[in-house]
Order: structure tokens, then sequence, then C-alpha cells
């Protein structure tokens, strides 16, 4: 689905990412970690074609991302607030969104009415602009947004980051039910090694913007993911 | 799929959280449109007869067309200071599927249809009307203005493309001043050779199409440059400056005022606004110039103690009456910081005393204008440091908006309320009114004796005062925090 050919990315000088080649099937949930600096953010920039590399280049299904933008049609993704529109009341944002992935009203209550519980009542309805809510919030609204529409592919940046429990556990819950049931293509990073170990097939380790562990999750992997990222302090 | 752009522009126009605090700028702003629009059109009108009476020999026509590169040269130096390049939230756009091309043509267009792009024909309309009734081509007239017209797009697109480039604005007022030189002293005779390129327009109506051409190409370049600055870490990339830090140890003898002090420094070096401000501040020094070379104010005892106040206040005042606005955004920092406001608000008076001293030494030229115009001096700054600097600390306990640092320092209202235009007649009308009563009814000396005087009782009662102040800063904090978290 995403395949990426010697992609680095170089600000003056420094190298802050370099994946030689990288390659996620359809229907895999890709988990990124790695500590502050790594390069996650700037890897998912390229992937959104948000930023140019420096060389290699991005290919989803198989098109270069910044060739062609058809990828947009498929993609849903959130990165942080910032890509909010943020004098817009929820409300308006998701027909906006909705409007922009075809859908009609009741597809587009029908697809956020999921998120009823995660929502708590402090979203839909509320007449509030989205630069006024809590970062929470935002990120809430970001994310039921970035999946509106049946997207095959999702990117989501720090997902569980300011979110209060109740709301990961049921993004938790949601994350693999989109990848198990509907065979989404899905991408996280995350800072929450027990999270992304739960939500995610296949872990990839980034540290200095290099793949230092690519690995199926099973059993055994947070307790390894843990032991490696204690192994950083010394 | 229908994506309204001019939706969401009307929306984001009227939920601005600046919108109702410029108000009162858009509305001088569109008194300011509106006036230069009539004064176009009225020029249009007069400008031919005019010209035909200073210079019968030469046709209005033909004086005209020599005059237009100043013209469009100086249209241009006059958006590069006035046009806003439009600003669209392209972020949010991005991860969203709308093509790049449809919001690189939002962002073009919204340029294009600017005031500044019809302004001219404002002018041209009413004066080619009086070349066809003054036996003008009526169509070569009209494709005359259209190639006119074209220089507009032309400009609105330079401007677009040069916007962040000074180095070409520079260029632009070279040339322009070459130009002028040139003309003003007669060196070579260029005029009427542009001018001869502009009547084509006329005398070959289709020639007219080739501004037109350029500013078609300019157009499809502008796309390009649009295009590609649709990147994170290119167009949309957001300034970083290098941070320096700077431990600014000979602050560190205040004693425990010293971290304010320190911090008020960076803030002010550090940020557009307050920066300006500062930097601007002296010019006051030379306020006092424009009253005291005139005779007339030589006996307006009131006009002499309002320029001497400034003088040596400029920066006391217009800094001091936004304490502690400037804070707003670290109030809550500070607020949950193991601070004294004591020490808080003595920094800003410390701040303030200094500059009025810098201001002081600064103003010792003064001294050469005699012992009346530099008495007026000394005492304001007695004054100024005694009685303003403690009134602004007070007044400031009032204060319920905050600045926005990283606003323009011009012409800023953005953080005005009443209360500054109020804090006004204390500041200068009471020092130059009492100077102007006493001296009517006892004499200027006694007047200027007063005011030394309660300068010097505020700077003795100082300590006194500012546990004053700091028992309302106090009493005041809840609702400072809140009105500065809205």
């Amino acid at each position: 689905m995403i395949h990426t050919q010697n992609l680095t990315k170089k600000y003056k000088g420094i190298e802050v990412l370099n994946i030689a080649d990288l390659n996620i099937p359809k229907g895999e949930s890709f988990g990124l970690v790695g500590n502050n600096g790594a390069g996650k953010t700037t890897f998912f920039n390229c992937l959104l074609d948000l930023i140019k590399p420096t060389t290699g280049s991005v290919d989803s299904k198989g098109i270069p991302v910044n060739s062609s933008e058809d990828w947009k049609n498929y993609t849903g993704s959130y990165i942080d607030e910032s890509f909010l529109i943020g004098y817009l009341t929820p409300d308006e944002y998701f027909s906006f969104v909705a409007d922009l992935r075809g859908m009609n009203k009741t597809d587009m209550n029908d697809h956020l009415s999921q998120f009823n519980s995660l929502f708590n009542d402090e979203i839909i309805g509320v007449k509030k602009y989205l630069r006024d809510l809590s970062k929470g919030n935002q990120k809430k609204v970001g994310i039921a947004a970035a999946l509106m529409g049946d997207p095959e592919v999702v990117v989501l940046d720090e997902p569980f980051a300011n979110l209060d429990p109740t709301t990961q556990f049921r993004l938790k819950e949601l994350l693999k039910e989109l990848s198990q049931k509907k065979g989404i293509t899905l991408l996280v990073s995350s800072h929450d090694l027990t999270h992304v170990t739960e939500v995610c097939e296949r872990i990839v380790v980034l540290e200095k913007g290099q793949v230092i562990k690519d690995i199926i999750t099973a059993d055994d992997t947070l307790a390894d993911l843990n032991n490696y990222f204690k192994e950083q302090l010394v | 799929m229908k994506i309204n752009f001019i939706n969401l522009g009307w929306k984001k126009f009227w939920r601005s959280p600046y919108w109702k605090k410029s108000l009162l700028s858009n509305i001088l702003l569109g008194f300011l449109a509106i006036y230069m629009l009539v004064s176009l059109l009225a020029l249009g009108l007069i400008v031919y007869p005019l010209m035909e009476k200073a210079n019968p020999d030469v046709s209005p026509f033909i004086s005209i067309n020599n005059f237009l590169p100043y013209v469009i040269m100086g249209d241009l130096v006059f958006r590069y200071f006035l046009q806003k390049i439009p600003v669209v939230d392209i972020k949010s756009f991005l991860l969203l599927n709308i093509s790049k091309s449809r919001i690189v043509t939002y962002v073009l267009n919204k340029s294009i249809i600017s005031f500044f792009n019809v302004v001219a024909l404002f002018f041209w309309i009413p004066f080619s009307v009086f070349v066809i009734m003054n036996g003008g081509d009526a169509l070569g007239t009209i494709t005359w203005v259209l190639g006119i017209w074209a220089f507009s797009f032309i400009n609105n697109f330079t401007n677009f493309l040069a916007e962040k480039n000074n180095f070409f604005f520079g260029i632009i007022l070279f040339v322009l001043a070459v130009f002028s030189i040139n003309r003003y002293f007669g060196f070579y005779e260029l005029d009427s050779y542009w001018g001869e390129l502009f009547i084509q327009f006329s005398t070959h109506p289709w020639l007219a199409m080739l501004p037109w051409l350029i500013a078609v190409l300019l157009y499809s370049f502008s796309r390009k440059v649009v295009w590609n600055s649709l990147y994170l870490d290119t167009g949309l990339k957001t300034k970083k400056v290098v941070g320096k830090t700077s431990n600014l140890n000979f602050v560190n003898r205040l004693g425990s005022a010293a971290p304010f002090v320190k911090n008020d420094i960076r803030m002010i070096w550090r940020n557009k606004r307050p920066r300006m401000t500062f930097l601007m501040s002296f010019l006051f020094v030379f306020y006092g110039l424009i009253f005291f070379t005139q005779e007339i104010y030589l006996e307006m005892p009131f006009m002499l103690m309002f320029a001497a106040i400034f003088t040596t206040g400029g920066f006391a005042i217009n800094f001091g009456q936004f304490i502690p606005a400037w804070d707003a955004k670290y109030y809550n920092v500070l607020m949950t910081q193991r601070t004294s406001y004591k020490d808080y608000l003595n920094s800003k008076y410390i701040l303030m005393v200094t500059v009025n001293i810098v201001m002081f030494i600064l103003a010792s030229f003064y001294a050469f204008m005699g012992w009346k115009i530099y008495s007026l001096i000394v005492i304001g700054a007695i004054y100024n440091i005694g009685v303003n600097n403690q009134f602004l600390l007070w007044a400031g306990a009032f204060n319920k908006k905050g600045i926005d640092l990283d606003g323009p320092a011009v012409g800023n209202m953005q953080g005005s309320s009443a209360n500054q235009f109020l804090m006004v007649i204390p500041l200068l009308g009471l020092p130059a009114g009492l100077l102007a009563l006493l001296n009517y009814l006892f004499s200027y000396e006694v007047g200027l004796i007063v005011l030394a005087g309660m300068g010097v009782l505020g700077i003795i009662l100082k300590p006194y005062l500012l546990n004053k102040i700091t028992k309302l800063y106090i009493k005041r904090k809840y609702r400072t925090i809140q009105a500065f978290n809205s």
C-alpha cells in the first residue's frame, strides 16, 4: 500500500530521517515509536506530502504522493490541532469534511454516532469554536474527522496523547476494529508503548531518523521495547 | 462536491478574535478607502482641464503618458506598504482531499479581488472621457485605459511575488529615485520615449493586449510559486528566530526585583510590538522642539509643560499604560511562581525611571535653549518619576486587555480601551493644567515649584504608595487573570 524508498530528509546538512526501504502492505496496522526528535512526525509529513524529502520517494498504491493527489481521496489523517480550522464549530467542521469526503448528512451522523461515548457531550452541538476547545477535545475532533468517509489508509500522529483514559481505551478498540474488520491500513505513532503494542501488528523503532527495530508484535514485544528504551538511559 | 471557500473566509473574518478589537481601525481603513476613491474620481475630473490650462501647447493626453512610469512605480511602492497579501489557512486544507490546484487558485483569486486593483479605474475612466470629448479616438482611448489597467495586475502579482523581498523593493525605490532625479534635473529626456510607448495602446489597439499577456504570465508564475510553497518546511514554515541567551548580569544589583527587570528587558527586546514602542519612544526626546521653538507657545505654560512631560516620559507613558497587559500571556505563570507582587511592580517602576533618566540625559541639549526651557525639562522629569510613573502603575491595576506581543507596533490599537484615553487626562493634563492655573493665579515660578514639589513628594512617598498599589493589584488579581485568559 505504502512504499518508501531511500527516504532521507536533511535540514541544513543535519540528517533527521534516513530510511532505506520500508513497505507497509495493505491492511497492516503499523506503529512507529521513538523518542522526541527520532523522526516520527517527519516521516508522517513526508508520507502526507507535507514536506519534500531530500532524497527518495513515498509511493501510495504505487504512485508517488507528490506527483498525484489521488491518495488524498482514500487517506484520512490527523497530525495536530494546527491542522484544524480554528474558527469553525465542531459541527461545522464535520460537515465541511463530510462534504469533501462525499458523505451525506445521514452518513455523517452515522459515522459520528460511533464517537458518542468518546465525545462525552462536549463536542456535538457545542457552541464553541474549535480553537477554544481543550487540547483533548480538539484531538477527538481531528481523529473523528480523519476517519470520515471510509478511508483505506489512516495516519495518526500521537493519537493517544492528551486523551483521557476512557477515551484512550475506546480509541484503541475503535482502531483495532477498523483494522481488523474493515481492513484499513493504519499508521500510528506513539510514545506509549503499551497502547501501540496493543493496537499494532508491526512496530518500527526510530532513533535519530533511522530504523533500529522492525518487529512483528508478539507476546514479548512490550517487554522487549521497554528494555530497549530503558537501555537508552545509559 | 462544493467547497465554499467564500463562506469559510466570511466566517473567519467575523469570528476572528481580533475583529472586535480592531473594529475601530477597520472602520478607519474603510473611510480611508472611500476617501481615496472620491479623491481619485475628483482628480480624474479636474486634471484634464487643469493640464490644458497649465500647458496649452502640449495635449494633456501626451503629458499624462509621459508621467505614467512614475505612476506605475509609485503604485508598486504604495502596494508594498499597504496591500496585504491574502492570508489563507492553507495548513488546514492540506490534509483534506482538496486538490492543490484549488487551494492555489483560491489564494491567487483572493489577491486579485482587491481594492488596489480597481482603484486606478476611478481616475482613468473620467480622464479618458475628457480625452474622447476633446477629439480622442473612442476605441483607441478605451484600449489605452485597458492597457494601463493591466499594470494594476502586473503590480499586483509583482508585489505578491516580492512580498518578503526587501531587496527587490529597494531596487524599485532606487529606479524610481533615479528616474525622478533625472526628470527633476533634466539630464536625459526619457519621459517622451516612455510616453510614446503608452500612446501605442491607443494608436494600435491590439498592443494593449501586451501588458495583459505579461499579467497572465505573472499569474501563472505566481501559481507555481504558491504551489511550491505548500509544504510545511517551505512556504508554511513559521519563522524561527535563533534564541540568544543573555544573562544581563548587570541587572542583578537591583536585588529582589532583578529577575523581573531582566524578563522585562527580554520581553521588550524580543517581541515586535514592545521593541518598536521602546525604540520609537526615543523620538519623544525631540518632542519639545516642536513647541519650544515656536514663539507663540513660549507664552502658553500649558503647552510647554505638556511637551516637557512627553520629552522625558514618552517611553514610560507608552509602556506604562499597558502594565501589566504586556505580560498577559504569561500572567498565569507569574501568578503560580513564588513571586512577590511588590517586586513585580517595583521592577516596572525601575524600568520606567531608568528610561526617564536616560531620556533626561539625552534631553541635555535643551540646556542650550536657555534656563526657561531647561527648567521645564528638569521639572518634567522629576514630575514623571515621582507622580506619573506611580499613577501609571496604579492605573494598570484596572487593565483588562492583554497585549498581543507579535502585533504590529505602529497604529496598533489592540489592547487599548477607554482606560488608555482617560489616562491621558491626569498624566498630561494635570501637570500642564496646574502650571497654567498657578501661572494665572500667582506666577509661573510658583507653578514650577509646586510641580517639582509634587514630584519630590511622590519620590519620598514611593515605598508607601507602592504598598498601596500592590494591595490594589492583589485585590483585583482574579479579575485580571480572568480578563487576560479570555
